[in-house]
C-alpha cells in the first residue's frame, strides 16, 4: 500500500512537472526560435530584375524581396524606437552634417565568400551616381548626396551638397542604396547580358531560382554573419497579382506570410485560422493638393474655407467603414517624430461660407484622381463636403500607373490626389514646399513656409528638430497648403505558427527574421 | 496543296492589319514605356529637369523618338530575321518570354478544351435524344445559368469551396510540368474546370441543334428502317456529320481563349500568355506586345488551319482541303 502510494506520489509529480514545462515553452516570451522550413510568402508583381540601373526604380515587391538579400547599415527597433548597428557599427557626424563616417563591421561576408568593405559601397554608389540616370538615384537616396569616400578598408564617407541630420535614421530604409554587391563582382559582370538575372549580397539569403512572373525562391546565405536571426530555411515568393487571390493562398494555407490593404485587415481579423499585425506606415499620407499659383488656391481664404467645409474624421472613414480620425499632421501616430499637438482647421461650414463670401467670386474646379475604385469615391465624399458650401467640384479620374505620376510631375493639374512620400525623418518632409526648390510643384511661395523649412534644416539635436518640424507642420495647418485625409499603415495576415513577426517601420516588413513553429 | 497555299496567304493582310494595329493602338494609350522605367516619376521631385531629361534619353535610346510607321518596318523587318526583339522593361529576348508563357496557356486550353468536350458531348447527345423533354429543358436551363455567370465569379467560387474550404486543390500558383507533373496538374485543375465549364453551354447548344437536325435526315430513316440499334446510329452515322459546327466552335474557341484567359491566369497565378499580354500593355512594351500578338496570330491561324484538315476526317465529301467543304 505504502509502495503504491509513493508510486502515485512520483508519477504526479513527473506529470505535473511535463505539463509546467510545455506551459512555460509554450507561452514563454523568450521562446527559443526554430530553424528550418520554407516560409511562402505571396507578393503583388515581379521583381523585375537585380540591376537597378536596367530596370524600373519604383517597385515595393523588389525592395521587398531584396531586403533578404542585403543588409542595411542600420536597423530602426520598432518596439524601442532605437536605431541599431547591423553591418554599420557606428555613425559619426562632421562638417555640421555634410560628412557622416561609418565604421563597418568586420568579417561580413557576401554570399559568394567575399568580404564586405567600404570600397564595395564605394563602387555601387559610385556605378548609380555616375550613371545617365543618376538623377533618379539621387531622389531615391534621399537628401542630396554628393559621393561616398572609402578611407579605410572599413570606413565609408557619406558626403553631402547640404547638412544632413537624419541620416542615420534614413540610412536604416530599405533602398537600392544599400544592395551593396562586391567591387569585383560588379567589375566582372556588369556588362553581361544575364547581369540582371542575379545578385550577390550580405543578407541572410540568397537567390536560388526565379521563374519569371510566377515564383522567386531564397535560400540560406552560408556566409552570413548573424546566424541567429537567420531562421528558416528557404523563403518561396509566389507573384499573385490579385489581391483577393493572394488574401486566399493565405486563407488556404498555401501562404504564410501577406501585406492586405485595410478593408482586408478587417476581415482578416475574424478568421480564426489567421493573425493580424499592423503598424505604422512612416508615410506622409495621402491627399488633396492644389497649386498655390492660381486662383482661386492662392487666396488663403478660399483654402481655409476648402478645408473648413470638410468633416475630415467622416473623409477618413469612408474607405474604412467604421471610425475615422484624421490625420493632423504628416506624421501618423506613433512615428517616431509625431506632432500631438498640432491643430488643423475644424469642420466648419458657417466659417467656410463666411469666408467664400469674404472672397467674393463663384469658386468650381476639377478635382484631378487617380482612377481607382476606393479613391474616387473618397473624392465623391470631398465634392460633396464642397457642395454643400457653394463649391462647384468636377471630378476626372485620370490616367493609372506610372502616367499619373509623369501627369502630376508635368504641372499642368491645378487639384489633385497627392501620395505626400516618405517621413523617415523630417529633412525629407515637406522640403519641395520651398518656394525656392525646384521640384515645387505645388507652386508655393509662402514667406512663412520658407521660415519654417528653414527652421526644420538649421534644427539640431533631437528635441530642437521636433520642435521645428511640429511647427513647420503647424504652418501648413495654419495656410491650409493641403489637405491629408489618410495616413497608410502596414497590415500583415500571417498564419499562426509564424513566428517573430517584426512590425514594420517604415513600409517594410522584416519577413527575413520569422521563424516556423510547426 | 492549293488550298494550304491559299490559307497561308490570307495570313498575310491578317498579320499586318493586326500587328500595325495593336502597335497604333498602344501608341495612342497616355504615356509610353519611358514611364514605366522611370516609374511614376517621385524620385524627381526635387529635379523635374531631371526626369524630362532621362525620359528623352531613354525614348531615343529605345527609338521612341521616330515616327510610328519607320518604328513598325523596322520591327517587321527585324521579325522577318527571326529577330523578335527585347522586352524594353524585362531586357530579355521576347522570344525567350513567349516561350516560358505559350506552354503555361496550351496548358490551360488543352486541359480545359478536354473537360469541355468530356461534359458537352455526352450532355449534348442525351439533349438532342431527349428533345423538349424535362431532361433536355433542366439542362438548357442549367447551361443558360452558366453562361450568364461571369468568369471571375465562377473562379473566385472555385477557389473558395475547394482550396480555401476544403483545402483540396491548391488556389494559385504555377510548377512547370517537367519540374513535378503531378503537382502541375492540380495547379491546373480549377483553371481549367473555370473555363471548361464555361465554354460547356455553347459546345453542348451547337451539338444538340446538329444532332437534332441530322437526326431528321433521310438517311438516319433508312438506317432504322434498316434495323440499326439507336446507339450503333447515333454513333456510326448522325454524330459525325454533327460534329462540323462543334469543330469550328472549337477551332474559335480555342483561338479565341490564347489570349482571352487573362482573367483566370490572373486569379490563379497563372504565367499564360494572357498576362504576357496584360503585363506589355500596362508597361506600353511595345516589343513584347508585337511579339505575343504576332504568335497568337499565327496560332489562331494554325488551329483554325487544323480545323479544316479535321473537316476532311470528318466528312470525305470535303476531300481535298476545301472542295465541297462546310464552311
Amino acid at each position: 500500500m505504502k509502495y503504491s502510494s509513493y508510486n502515485f506520489v512520483f508519477v504526479a509529480i513527473l506529470a505535473a512537472a511535463f505539463f509546467v514545462s510545455n506551459f512555460v515553452t509554450n507561452n514563454s516570451l523568450n521562446a527559443a526560435p526554430k530553424k528550418g522550413g520554407k516560409l511562402r510568402i505571396a507578393i503583388l508583381a515581379d521583381i523585375g530584375g537585380f540591376d537597378s540601373l536596367k530596370i524600373p526604380i519604383t517597385g515595393r515587391q523588389r525592395a521587398f524581396v531584396m531586403q533578404a538579400i542585403h543588409e542595411n547599415l542600420f536597423d530602426f527597433d520598432p518596439y524601442t524606437s532605437k536605431i541599431i548597428p547591423r553591418l554599420g557599427l557606428k555613425a559619426e557626424s562632421f562638417e555640421d552634417t555634410k560628412r557622416w563616417r561609418i565604421t563597418l563591421r568586420k568579417g561580413v561576408k557576401f554570399s559568394n565568400g567575399e568580404e564586405l568593405t567600404a570600397t564595395d559601397y564605394k563602387a555601387h554608389i559610385d556605378r548609380l551616381l555616375g550613371s545617365k540616370f543618376k538623377a533618379r538615384f539621387v531622389g531615391a537616396l534621399g537628401p542630396r548626396l554628393n559621393r561616398v569616400e572609402a578611407p579605410d578598408k572599413y570606413i565609408i564617407d557619406f558626403i553631402f551638397s547640404e547638412p544632413s541630420p537624419g541620416w542615420k535614421t534614413i540610412m536604416t530604409v530599405n533602398n537600392l542604396l544599400w544592395w551593396v554587391r562586391p567591387k569585383s563582382y560588379l567589375e566582372a559582370n556588369k556588362t553581361k547580358k544575364t547581369f540582371n538575372r542575379n545578385t550577390v549580397g550580405v543578407g541572410p539569403y540568397m537567390l536560388k531560382k526565379w521563374r519569371r512572373s510566377s515564383s522567386i525562391v531564397l535560400e540560406k546565405n552560408p556566409y552570413y554573419w548573424d546566424k541567429e536571426n537567420q531562421h528558416v530555411d528557404e523563403i518561396h515568393f509566389k507573384i499573385i497579382n490579385k489581391q483577393i487571390s493572394r488574401y486566399q493562398s493565405l486563407q488556404a494555407g498555401q501562404s504564410d506570410y501577406i501585406w492586405i490593404p485595410p478593408f482586408l485587415s478587417k476581415r482578416a481579423r475574424k478568421d480564426q485560422r489567421l493573425k493580424v499585425t499592423t503598424s505604422v506606415q512612416w508615410f506622409g499620407g495621402l491627399g488633396i493638393a492644389f497649386k498655390h499659383s492660381v486662383a482661386p488656391f492662392n487666396d488663403l481664404r478660399v483654402r481655409k474655407a476648402l478645408l473648413h467645409a470638410l468633416d475630415r474624421d467622416k473623409l477618413n472613414a469612408v474607405l474604412k467603414k467604421g471610425k475615422g480620425k484624421a490625420p493632423n499632421s504628416m506624421y501618423p501616430k506613433g512615428h517616431p517624430w509625431e506632432c500631438k499637438n498640432v491643430k488643423w482647421p475644424e469642420y466648419n461650414p458657417e466659417k467656410a461660407r463666411a469666408l467664400l463670401k469674404e472672397y467674393g467670386k463663384p469658386i468650381k474646379f476639377t478635382l484631378n484622381m487617380v482612377g481607382l475604385k476606393d479613391l474616387l469615391r473618397v473624392a465623391e465624399a470631398h465634392q460633396a463636403y464642397w457642395k454643400e458650401v457653394g463649391v462647384e467640384v468636377t471630378i476626372k479620374p485620370g490616367p493609372r500607373g506610372p502616367q499619373w505620376g509623369r501627369a502630376v510631375q508635368s504641372g499642368k493639374f491645378d487639384v489633385w490626389w497627392e501620395n505626400y512620400g516618405d517621413t523617415t525623418d523630417p529633412s525629407l518632409v515637406g522640403m519641395i514646399m520651398h518656394s525656392k526648390h525646384k521640384g515645387n510643384r505645388y507652386k508655393i511661395k509662402n514667406a512663412k513656409v520658407d521660415a519654417a523649412i528653414a527652421n526644420v534644416k538649421a534644427a539640431r539635436g533631437r528635441n530642437a528638430r521636433l520642435k521645428a518640424s511640429c511647427d513647420f507642420q503647424q504652418v501648413i495647418a495654419d495656410q491650409a497648403l493641403f489637405n491629408i485625409w489618410e495616413q497608410g499603415k502596414v497590415n500583415l495576415a500571417y498564419l499562426p505558427y509564424v513566428k517573430n513577426v517584426i512590425p514594420a517601420n517604415n513600409i517594410w516588413p522584416k519577413y527575413q527574421r520569422v521563424w516556423l513553429d510547426k | 496543296m492549293a488550298y494550304l497555299r491559299l490559307r497561308i496567304l490570307r495570313l498575310v493582310p491578317v498579320f499586318f492589319i493586326v500587328t500595325f494595329a495593336s502597335f497604333s493602338l498602344l501608341n495612342i494609350l497616355p504615356g509610353d514605356v519611358a514611364d514605366a522605367i522611370l516609374g511614376g516619376g517621385a524620385e524627381f521631385a526635387d529635379n523635374p529637369e531631371g526626369l524630362l531629361e532621362a525620359r528623352l534619353e531613354i525614348r531615343e535610346e529605345l527609338g521612341l523618338d521616330r515616327p510610328i510607321i519607320e518604328r513598325y518596318f523596322l520591327w517587321l523587318s527585324n521579325l522577318l530575321q527571326g529577330d523578335f526583339g527585347e522586352s524594353q522593361i524585362q531586357l530579355v529576348p521576347v522570344w525567350e518570354l513567349i516561350l516560358e508563357r505559350l506552354p503555361v496557356t496550351l496548358e490551360l486550353l488543352i486541359l480545359s478544351q478536354f473537360l469541355a468536350i468530356l461534359i458537352a458531348i455526352p450532355l449534348g447527345i442525351y439533349s438532342a435524344l431527349k428533345a423538349d423533354k424535362t431532361a433536355d429543358r433542366i439542362i438548357g436551363t442549367v447551361v443558360f445559368g452558366i453562361v450568364a455567370m461571369p468568369p471571375f465569379l465562377l473562379a473566385i467560387l472555385f477557389v473558395f469551396f475547394f482550396a480555401v474550404t476544403l483545402q483540396f486543390l491548391p488556389a494559385s500558383g504555377y510548377i512547370p510540368i517537367d519540374e513535378n507533373l503531378s503537382e502541375n496538374l492540380s495547379y491546373f485543375i480549377l483553371p481549367a474546370i473555370t473555363i471548361g465549364v464555361l465554354e460547356v453551354p455553347v459546345l453542348l447548344r451547337v451539338l444538340r441543334v446538329d444532332l437534332i437536325a441530322t437526326l431528321q435526315e433521310d438517311f438516319i430513316a433508312n438506317a432504322r428502317a434498316k434495323g440499326f440499334s439507336r446507339m450503333y446510329i447515333l454513333f456510326n452515322h448522325a454524330l459525325r456529320p454533327s460534329s462540323f459546327t462543334l469543330v469550328t466552335m472549337l477551332g474559335l474557341q480555342f483561338g479565341f481563349l490564347i489570349s482571352g484567359t487573362v482573367i483566370i491566369e490572373d486569379i490563379f497565378a497563372l504565367p499564360g500568355m494572357g498576362k504576357l499580354i496584360l503585363e506589355s500593355i500596362d508597361n506600353r512594351d511595345a516589343m513584347l506586345l508585337q511579339g505575343a500578338v504576332t504568335i497568337i496570330a499565327l496560332t489562331y491561324v494554325i488551329i483554325n488551319l487544323l480545323v479544316d484538315i479535321l473537316y476532311g476526317f470528318l466528312d470525305p465529301r470535303v476531300g481535298h482541303f476545301g472542295r465541297g467543304r462546310h464552311d
